[in-house]
Parts: C-alpha cells; structure tokens; sequence
C-alpha cells in the first residue's frame, strides 16, 4: 500500500522541543526535536533502544522529560498527567480490560468523560462498526483473536475523540495477513478521520506504506524525517540509507569534481568527500544494480532468491565480495547459481558511508 | 565490497514442525498410560483425605442400641452449658470476623503490591521475605509479644482507650489484626500470582489514557482482573480464621467457634465427632460457596 496523503487536516499539531529523558546515564532521548503537522500519520522507526517509545510515552504522559517540552496544538503538555492529556493508545501488547466486552471496552473512556449510557452504546457500536467488528460488540477479549482485539484496542482509542492517536507497535505481535489487513485499516481510518497520528514501529515496510512521513531514530535523536520515498531515494545519513532498505558497501576512489570511482565507472558522490586519491566507502542499493550474464565475467551466482515481482542475487567477486543485485523475476533463468555475470551500477548519485 | 541490510533474519528461522503420525501415536499411548497413573494417585489422594472423614461420620451416625441416630449432632444445638453462647452465636462472631479480617488484608495487600510492581519492583524481594516472618515465628510468640504490649498499657489516656477498643470482646479487631498478620504469607502469595497474570501496566495505563483516575483503575479495571485472585486469598483468609484456635485462646476470646469448640462441656466422643464434622462440612460449605459465585460469573461469560 502506498501512503496517500491525508485529505483531512483538522487534527492537532504536535512538537518536541529539544527533548532529553535520561534513565541513570542513559540518555534514552537526546535532543529529539519533531513538529507533526495537523492530520499526518508519523511513523518513528529505529532499532531497539533508539528512543521511539520513549518519545512516544512522553507524549502520552506516561513518563516526563527530563528536560525540553512537548506541545500540543502550541500548549506545553510536559507536566499534563496522562488522564488529562485526551490521547488515544493503542499498546503493542493486548491491552483490553479482561473483564469487559468489546463494547464495554469502547465505552470505557466515554463514560470517564461522563457520557450517558445510550450514548456510550451507540458512540460504542458505530465505532465497532467502523474496524469491521458490528458482530462482535458483546464478545470478550478473550474470545476474539489477536487481530480482532486491537481492532477493539482501536475503536477504543478512537472513541474518545483523541487529539492525538498514538500507536506503538500495535501490529507486531499479529501474523503477516492479519497485519497486513490492519496496516490498510489503520490508515483508510485515520484518513477518514484526519486524526494526528504517532505510530512507533520497528518494521520499515510497515512504516514505508502507512506514514506520510517517517522519522528514522538512532541513539535518541532523530536522524531524518522525511516522506517514505525521499528517505528510500534520498537518505540524508549512511545510517538511514544503511537501516531503511538493503544496501551494498562498495569499496570507491575520490575523482575530483565532488565524484567518485567504483571500478571503472565514475559517479556523482552524495557527502563529504576527503581529497582526490582518497579511498571511501559508498553505498548502493540492490535495484541499482545492473547484472548481465557474461561466461568471462568476474563475478559469479552464488544464491538466487525469488522475492516476487523481482529476484535477489547473491554475487561472488573474484576479489572475494559479496554484492546483492536485484533483477526482475522473469530474467531469473538467465542467473541461476553457479552463472558467471558481470555488474555495474545505474547512472544515479551514490552515498557516502559513514567513515569506519 | 560487503552488504549490510536489515529484515532478512526473519526467512532464516525454522517454520513450526508438523508432529508425524508415530509421534502422535506415541503420545497416545504415553497418554493412556499416564491416564491410569493419574486415576491410581487420585484414587489414593481420595482415600487418605475422605476416608478419615467418611469414618468420623460413620461414628457419629452410629446408634448405641443398633441402627443409624442423628443424636450426637442434634445434642449440638441444644441449650449450651452455663457461660457458653450458643453455637450459632459462635459460628457468626466467627464469620463476622473472617470478614473483617479478609478486608482489613484485601484493603492492605492489593494497593501495597500493586504500587510494588508498578513503582517500586526494587523493594519487592524485600516486602515479600517480611510476608513470610508470619510463617516463621510461631503465633505463641506472636501472641506474647502481643498480650505483653496490650496487657502493659494501664489506666487511661489515649493509648489505652485504643488498645481497650481494639481489645474489646464484642468486636476482637485485636484479633482480626493479629490473623491479618498470620495470612499475610498466604494472601500476599495469591494476590501476587494473580497481578502476574496480568498485563499491570498495560491495563493501568490504558486506563489513564482513557482519561481514568487512579480510584477508577482500581476498582473498575485492576480489582475485576484480579477477581479470581482475590477470591483465592479470600479462601485462604477465611479458612485460617474459621480454624484459629492458639491465639485467641490465649487472649481468652472464648467466643470464637474453634474455641467454643474446644470447651464444649461434654465427654461424649460421638458429640466431639459430631462437633468436628459439623464444623468441616459448615466451612466447606461456606467455601464452596463462595468459590460457586466465581464459577459461575467465569461460566457465563465463557457462554
């Protein structure tokens, strides 16, 4: 699925102002500064450990800053308690109150806010009706399945009306289909209902294919927040190019004139550049490069994977690298393993790697 | 020249492995097998426990000139000896003070280990060694601890209305505190398998998210999903206090029914029987009652 951008921007603007949150001498956030716009699905995407929960937290109030602010909609909520801050969460664990139906479970929140009972049912069943579970409204969390449950979890956080949507990793622990369904879900509603929405994720496909924008964390700041296709197209870092996607390291000689030199072909380098002469390492992505079959060839098949629409090569260089080339499925015949192949790159900008 | 990429690892892990037939007829005999096992060991279990109990019946049913008597047990019920209540007046102060004292722990425990797991996981090995020094002292020592520190406060004051309201015999809080104390390791033990059944702070903050104050956590989300729990100690609590007898026999509480019990003025062993049986079946009873409600809210809610 390709994320479209939201038709709706009536929700709620939301920024972190050069937030640290320090546990002992860990510095879960460090500096992390992001302005969310009014309406936008955000994905924060990194490795374990680089802070997006704990961003995540901050916002929903259930941990404080050690020093920064976060606003919401211009107001600093640093020190608004989680029950008054009017965000809806849905956990990556299944978070339904055992003892309660769906529909008990979607009302909670409405009856916090003091709703009466027919309007708590009705607000309740619509909001069953919009994750598809109008069946399922008097069913107990133990008698749905993992899917259905953060449906419920949804239509919950939903119900509130919440300023903000915040989702933390609502989808990791449900099956490829299952998560594949709620992915589509997720977004068809928060379009429709042009919520502001935080979406913490580790899973990049995930991230790529919901978000109008994905913020890639490391070590508590954020490295580049960019629309999916400029962060895969144009990362801004060596650690963004190396964590979204796959990439090849390629061993390079600086030319003059901002180019390098891999092999014999000589390309425009994105970065730094020490002075001519220099060897630097680049970056190149499987799809950018070129194989054709060659019996004198110096590189050779190790591995074909069939990936779908396209095939991943696992090349063997004479000089003993390995290089990952991806051609499309209906050339595969042409590489199966033990195939002699020449390669080259396609005529695109390359990416520094960031010095060793 | 090197790859680095990321996601692959996933397609590297080994699928889940369908059990072949030979394993699954294995299993099938190893399951008969330990089927009769089992029937043996709870056949064995069944003797041990309800014969004993099956033989005390047989006894106090047992009619002197031949036949079967309800006598012993009606002879209970009779007029009690001089300064002694009324075995109901017993069995009720008894409940009366089980129920005080599964609220007093309830009302100490559950909000004590529920800030422990969520704010202060460090202290938990901690309060939980003090849960058990009730196991290790026995409760004589406890209760000359006690009737030192209560018999030692003298004429009036503040201190000693307390401790004459807290000793007073038509409501022992004294010794609802002091069984408090004894089913601590019990309870702590129950409530504390329960929380860890749960998902605490995924419930709790939930429940904040959605706009709950910490009053409402409690008792609309926390308590209902630790029903079962709860009920457990309960059992615990209940059954320790309908079968005390060393303690509030040394304060001289009289009035307790296991003490009532023991001073019932008669030297008919068929009575005596009949007293304990009446006693194991009423608690029993009582139990089964209690855990019948628990029954039937989880049965109805699985329909």
């Amino acid at each position: 699925m390709t994320a479209a951008p939201a038709r709706s921007r009536t929700g709620t603007t939301v920024e972190y102002r050069d937030v640290c949150r320090v546990f002992g001498h860990t510095a879960a956030l460090d500096g992390f500064a992001l302005r969310i716009e009014p309406g936008e699905l955000l994905a924060l995407l990194g490795p374990s450990g680089c802070g997006k929960t704990t961003a995540l937290r901050l916002l929903a109030g259930f941990d404080q800053p050690t020093s920064g602010s976060i606003l919401v909609d211009d107001v600093d909520v640093s020190t608004t308690p989680a029950n008054k801050r009017d965000m809806g969460m849905v956990f990556q664990s299944y978070s339904l109150f055992p003892t309660m139906s769906a529909t008990d479970n979607v009302a909670f929140g409405l009856r916090m806010r003091g709703r009466g009972g027919k309007d708590r049912s009705k607000r309740a069943a619509e909001l069953l009706d919009l994750v598809g579970l109008g069946e399922h409204t008097a069913k107990y969390p133990h008698q749905m399945s993992g899917g259905q449950q953060q449906r419920v979890a949804l239509a919950r956080a939903l119900a509130i009306q919440p300023r903000v949507l915040l989702l933390d990793e609502p989808l990791s622990a449900l099956d490829a289909k299952v998560r594949e369904q709620l992915r589509e879900e997720i977004r068809r509603i928060q379009l429709e209902l042009g919520v502001t929405t935080v979406f913490v994720t580790h899973d990049q496909e995930e991230a790529l294919s919901m978000a109008d924008r994905v913020g890639v964390m490391r070590a508590g700041r954020l490295e580049q927040c960019a629309a999916p296709a400029l962060l895969y197209d144009r990362p801004a870092t060596p650690f963004v190019a190396e964590f979204v996607g796959t990439m090849n390291r390629l061993e390079a000689v600086v030319e003059a004139d901002g180019r390098v030199r891999v092999g014999t072909q000589v390309r425009v380098a994105d970065g730094e550049l020490p002075g001519a002469g220099q060897p630097v390492t680049v970056l190149v992505r499987p799809e950018a490069m070129v194989v054709v079959p060659d019996e004198l060839g110096p590189s050779v098949v190790v591995v074909a994977t069939f990936r779908g629409a396209t095939t991943r090569l696992r090349l063997l260089h004479s000089d003993g690298t390995e290089v990952l080339a991806d051609v499309p499925s209906h050339r595969a015949g042409e590489f199966s393993p033990g195939r002699r192949v020449t390669t080259s790159m396609l005529d695109r900008p390359v990416l520094l790697a960031a010095a060793p | 020249m090197t790859t680095t990429g990321y996601g692959s690892a996933a397609s590297l892990q080994p699928g889940p492995v369908e059990p072949t037939g030979a394993s699954t007829r294995t299993r099938g005999r190893r399951r008969s097998g330990g089927g009769i096992t089992r029937r043996v060991v709870l056949i064995i279990g069944a003797v041990y426990f309800i014969g004993p109990l099956v033989a005390a019946i047989a006894f106090t049913v047992q009619d002197p000139n031949g036949g079967l008597s309800l006598s012993a047990y009606r002879q209970i019920f009779t007029t009690p000896a001089t300064g002694q209540i009324a075995i109901t007046s017993a069995v009720i102060y008894s409940l009366e003070l089980a129920v005080v004292t599964i609220l007093i722990t309830l009302a100490l425990l559950i909000p004590t280990q529920l800030l422990l797991h969520l704010r202060l996981p460090r202290w938990r090995g901690l309060v939980e060694a003090i849960s058990l020094l009730p196991l290790v002292f026995p409760p004589v020592v406890l209760v000359v601890g006690v009737s030192d520190v209560y018999g030692s406060a003298q004429g009036g004051g503040v201190v000693f209305s307390i401790l004459k309201f807290l000793r007073s015999d038509s409501h022992p809080l004294l010794l609802a505190l002091l069984y408090v104390m004894l089913a601590m390791p019990f309870v702590y033990r129950a409530i504390d398998a329960g929380i860890r059944s749960i998902d605490l702070r995924t419930l709790v903050e939930a429940s904040v998210n959605l706009g709950a104050g910490w009053g409402t956590v409690l008792l609309r989300v926390l308590i209902p999903s630790l029903r079962t729990a709860i009920i457990n100690a309960s059992f615990l609590c209940f059954a320790l206090v309908m079968g005390e007898y060393t303690i509030s026999s040394i304060l001289l509480y009289n009035k307790p029914f296991p003490v009532w019990l023991a001073q019932l003025p008669t030297t008919s062993g068929q009575v005596q029987a009949a007293v304990s049986v009446f006693s194991l079946l009423l608690v029993e009873l009582l139990l089964l009652l209690i855990g019948s409600l628990n029954w039937r809210r989880t049965h109805e809610k699985r329909d």
